[in-house]
């Protein structure tokens, strides 16, 4: 029941950003931006990049919006504006670096370390510090639900690249959780 | 364990609101002001390119119809009925001719024609003289015949044809509408307005009494001429 009001109004309030209007516009941007902004501090290490990412993604979405067609979810549709914008930076200002490797990494076989008192802060600024390619990757497979071939053809790198990357970023991030953590609690597998 | 920690980052961002930059929503305002005004512009641009074509295509495609209704309208008042006029164009000056017979030299004035003496224009070989050719006769058709009793009733004077010329007849027009009827004149006469037409002296007599007036000569004996 809530969740067809919900729906309901998302759908008016689409409709009435279709129409131009400005309260409406001003409404969806309040109710959808912040977590538009958190996926553009995932992708991009400055925040005033990720906050002109945010501007760009919201003029496409206002301008693009009728070509919505009110069969999925609106918030998907629009974060993959958002996604395709700050790739699109990305690619734009720097060479993204990328390390092709043939073969597949062996997966870690460390100690996992749970990070239990890690905050969202803390693992933005831990994506944050991956590299570029590595970065992009995470993100798009874990966080955003892409998958590998699509990744690849967003960066146009080859499936078993984007694996690599992966795995790769992994590793990365548990090193990181490691270091961060003075008291790990770990959990032999 | 890769799943785990993919969980784990899933669970803590997939959710997670960072508090946004004051700005942001300002600058998507102003862009989309920007934007508007812009299309705005263009359509109005737009608009006016699209009026000025098409009142240019209306002007353009009404004019030579105008002109054409206009040189038939004119043939058919130089041409009569079965007799088509053939004009020499070699003829003399258009003065010499227009002094013997001014009706033709309205029509040969018509058609000023610049000769090139260097390349001179073939000229067909036609009468000297506007001859009338009159034309086999045709089975006379049901508009020819409508013409042409149409023709003899004008001739008569029983029927007019179209432009009607109306004629006034001034004394009926006078009685009707510029005389005074019996009341008026009876209002005339409690007003002793001096009918002009009525008065029996002269103009010069007028103005005779108008100097006597204005120099204020009433001396005995000096009166200004009463009418009989």
């Amino acid at each position: 029941m809530t969740f067809s009001i919900y729906k309901a109004s998302e759908d008016q309030l689409i409709r009435a950003c279709i129409r131009k209007d400005r309260k409406a516009q001003k409404l969806l941007y309040e109710s959808y931006a912040p977590r538009m902004y958190t996926i553009c501090c995932r992708y991009l290490k400055n925040e005033s990049e990720a906050e002109d990412v945010l501007v760009i993604s919201f003029m496409k979405i206002f301008e693009k919006i009728s070509q919505y067609r009110f069969d999925g979810s609106f918030e998907g549709w629009m974060k993959r504006i958002v996604v395709n914008e700050a790739l699109g930076l990305i690619r734009s200002k720097r060479h993204m670096l990328i390390v092709a490797e043939s073969e597949m990494i062996n997966t870690v076989k460390e100690s996992l370390i749970m990070p239990d008192r890690l905050e969202e802060e803390d693992m933005l600024q831990m994506i944050s510090k991956l590299p570029e390619g590595y970065r992009s990757v995470f993100n798009m497979f874990v966080l955003d639900g892409f998958s590998h071939k699509e990744i690849g053809e967003a960066l146009g790198i080859s499936e078993n690249t984007s694996k690599s990357q992966l795995n790769r970023a992994r590793h990365y991030l548990q090193k990181m959780i490691s270091r961060s953590d003075p008291h790990p609690k770990s959990i032999s597998r | 364990m890769k799943q785990s920690l993919d969980n784990i980052f899933r669970d803590h961002l997939g959710s997670y609101e960072k508090s946004l930059p004051a700005n942001a929503w300002n600058r998507i305002e102003d862009n989309l002001k920007r934007k508007n005004a812009v299309r705005a512009r263009n359509l109005s641009i737009a608009a006016a390119i699209f009026l000025v074509a098409s009142f240019s295509i209306v002007f353009l495609s009404v004019q030579p119809k105008n002109k054409t209704t206009e040189s038939i309208v004119i043939e058919n008042k130089q041409s009569p009925i079965g007799q088509v006029p053939i004009i020499n164009e070699t003829t003399a000056d258009p003065e010499e001719v227009s002094a013997t017979n001014p009706s033709k030299a309205g029509r040969i004035m018509e058609k000023p024609a610049k000769v090139n003496s260097q390349n001179p224009i073939p000229v067909r070989e036609v009468a000297s003289e506007v001859t009338p050719v009159t034309l086999p006769e045709a089975p006379p058709l049901v508009a020819d015949l409508q013409l042409q009793k149409s023709q003899e009733e004008e001739v008569s004077g029983q029927k007019m044809r179209s432009p009607q010329k109306v004629y006034f007849d001034p004394h009926v027009i006078n009685d009707k509408y510029l005389r005074p009827s019996v009341n008026e004149k009876s209002v005339a006469e409690q007003t002793m307005t001096p009918d002009l037409k009525a008065v029996p002296f002269s103009l010069g007599q007028l103005r005779q009494w108008k100097n006597d007036l204005l120099a204020l000569d009433f001396k005995p004996g000096h009166h200004p001429v009463k009418p009989n």
